[in-house]
């Protein structure tokens, strides 16, 4: 196994599950972002994120300490020159993950991998500002409300054969489900998810069921780990509403096409716990 | 009246029929059983002691409730008649509207003025059934979840004439069988079908189309998501038959595109890759694949 230090380039809220995956699998994570006040909020929030995984019995309080003493955060970015792959996970915002793609591809190795841990823009596009792109590709980390970490591998147009295997091996060394997707909006998981999400806001909407029994429903009748309102709750109305009307842009398909509930709510700050309400209200 | 002298009827016997049959006996009612073939009952029977055997086994129940559920509780008939006391009647027959319309109307005959009639559809309207019932105040809409005798969720449905007096009967009711309801509007699909049957077919579709393969959308939807189980696991226990007649039952009365059936469905019902049932269905099974036995 040619990975020994990873890199991790921006640190949104998606960035704490990758270190939680990696660190937790025993290597060693430097942490970049460009914002140096920015630093003391991301290790409090992936504390929090992690005292969290600890209260829904995913991880142990050692096992929070193991994965902290793992990570060194920083605002320099040439402390990632070293590292074997980088994983990008900055705001979901196209120009600045090009940005970092543009910077970073001419800092690492020449045989270093590059990847995006985007969700709803296309790996190829941002991979496009790297110096080579056939190092370059997706790495989506997913994290159900069950706890089980998923990443798709996502091949972009050109994604060498190398780079792609070399991350199936990575994800085997971590002991994480992984498959390889295409380069197509949303991927998998996304793809399928976000209109199942789309059409039960709709449906709530038109008064199918109250917001209790809606839940109560696909929870025990289907078996998913939460009903859509308060899975919607947890996730943020509005970074559903910005994957839904990124991933509608390049589609085209009206299943992607936001509903109109779900505008409201964000417009009226209804965000979801994060906000005290959104669907249900935490108040 | 005390809650033990009361009865309930089901008519027809098959997966469905059976397992409502199993919760109302388990509950304490006195449950008739109706269907046209004795051949049916009997099997419907048998499938009932080997259900309770096992609840015994496990040290749900004892042997001698089991055997008192069986002796006493369950009876199975062909005649409407038997149906004289009952306060509630389930039917569970044939997803048709003809077919349900003429079992309630004969239910109708053999009933007490106040009984209830239940219908456990699950993608036609509530009021159309009512329609043909005789009584459509007394008709409402109770779809339990497949295997009925281990899941807790029923959908409460009212059509257009269902009185509050049936709504809050049947609530009570309900609750008495030891089932979590949810009330939901008269729409085709409720809740459950509503989500499963458009996402399975978003699933198939982006199979279709090359996406990704069978065991790689179920690797996803399983581990990103965190569901039970992969959508193609699913279709298989469900049955592409199922799959293809929900889905245009669906499609016909909403003509909503994401419900119609992506013609895979028809292509492998016609190859008779049904799922478990056939020994194959989007994956092979073999001989200890199949449901229910």
């Amino acid at each position: 196994m040619r990975i020994q230090n990873v890199g991790v380039a921006g640190f949104d809220k998606a960035a704490g599950i990758i270190v939680q995956v990696i660190a937790g699998g025993g290597f060693p994570v430097i942490a970049w972002q460009k914002d140096e006040s920015g630093l003391e909020k991301s290790k409090k929030e992936l504390s929090e994120a992690l005292g969290n995984a600890i209260n829904s019995g995913f991880i142990t309080k050692e096992e929070k300490e193991d994965i902290l003493n793992k990570i060194t955060f920083t605002s320099d970015m040439t402390s990632l020159k070293d590292a074997d792959v980088v994983i990008e996970s900055a705001v979901e915002d196209v120009e600045i993950k090009k940005g970092i793609f543009s910077e970073l591809s001419g800092l690492i190795r020449e045989d270093a991998v590059l990847a995006t841990n985007t969700s709803c823009f296309s790996a190829t596009e941002i991979a496009g500002s790297a110096g080579n792109p056939q190092r370059c590709l997706g790495l989506h980390f997913l994290e159900s409300v069950r706890g089980t970490k998923f990443v798709e591998i996502v091949r972009t147009e050109n994604s060498s054969e190398e780079t792609i295997s070399l991350a199936v091996e990575f994800c085997s060394e971590l002991n994480i489900e992984c498959v390889v997707v295409k380069d197509s909006p949303g991927f998998l998981v996304n793809y399928l998810f976000v209109p199942y999400m789309n059409r039960a806001l709709e449906a709530y909407d038109q008064g199918l069921a109250d917001k209790e029994d809606l839940d109560t429903a696909i929870r025990m009748g289907l078996g998913y780990p939460k009903g859509p309102l308060e899975l919607i709750d947890k996730i943020g109305l509005d970074k559903h509403l910005h994957l839904t009307g990124q991933l509608y842009r390049r589609i085209n398909d009206p299943r992607f096409s936001a509903p109109s509930i779900l505008n409201r709510k964000v417009e009226g700050g209804k965000l979801g716990i994060k906000t005290g309400e959104g669907f249900h209200s935490y108040k | 009246m005390s809650e033990k002298s009361k009865y309930v009827g089901v008519l027809g016997c098959g997966t469905m029929g059976v397992g409502i049959a199993i919760v109302s006996a388990r509950a304490g009612f006195n449950t008739i059983v109706i269907d046209t073939q004795q051949s049916a009952l009997d099997q419907a029977a048998a499938f009932a002691d080997k259900f309770f055997a096992k609840s015994v086994k496990k040290g749900k129940m004892s042997a001698q409730q089991k055997d008192e559920i069986m002796g006493e509780k369950l009876t199975w008939s062909m005649n409407y008649d038997a149906l004289d006391k009952c306060s509630f009647v389930i039917e569970a027959v044939f997803e048709d509207l003809e077919v349900k319309q003429k079992v309630f109307s004969q239910a109708n005959e053999s009933c007490p003025k106040e009984t209830i009639f239940a219908t456990n559809t699950s993608t036609l309207s509530i009021t159309s059934i009512a329609a043909g019932s005789g009584r459509p105040e007394q008709v409402i809409g109770m779809h339990f979840c497949l295997p009925a005798q281990v899941m807790k969720l029923v959908e409460v449905t009212r059509g257009l004439q269902t009185s509050d007096d049936t709504f809050n009967r049947t609530v009570e009711f309900g609750e008495t069988l030891g089932q979590v309801l949810v009330n939901t509007k008269e729409r085709p699909g409720f809740i459950l079908n509503h989500f499963i049957v458009a996402f399975n077919n978003d699933c198939i579709r982006a199979y279709e189309n090359g996406l990704a393969s069978v065991e790689d959308i179920d690797k996803a939807v399983k581990h990103g998501l965190g569901y039970p189980m992969g959508p193609f696991e699913l279709l298989d226990y469900i049955g592409m038959d199922t799959q293809l007649r929900v889905s245009l039952a669906l499609f016909n009365q909403i003509h909503d595109h994401s419900f119609y059936p992506p013609p895979l469905v028809k292509r492998m019902v016609d190859a008779g890759f049904l799922g478990r049932k056939t020994g194959r269905g989007f994956y092979k099974y073999g001989e200890s694949g199949m449901f229910g036995t």
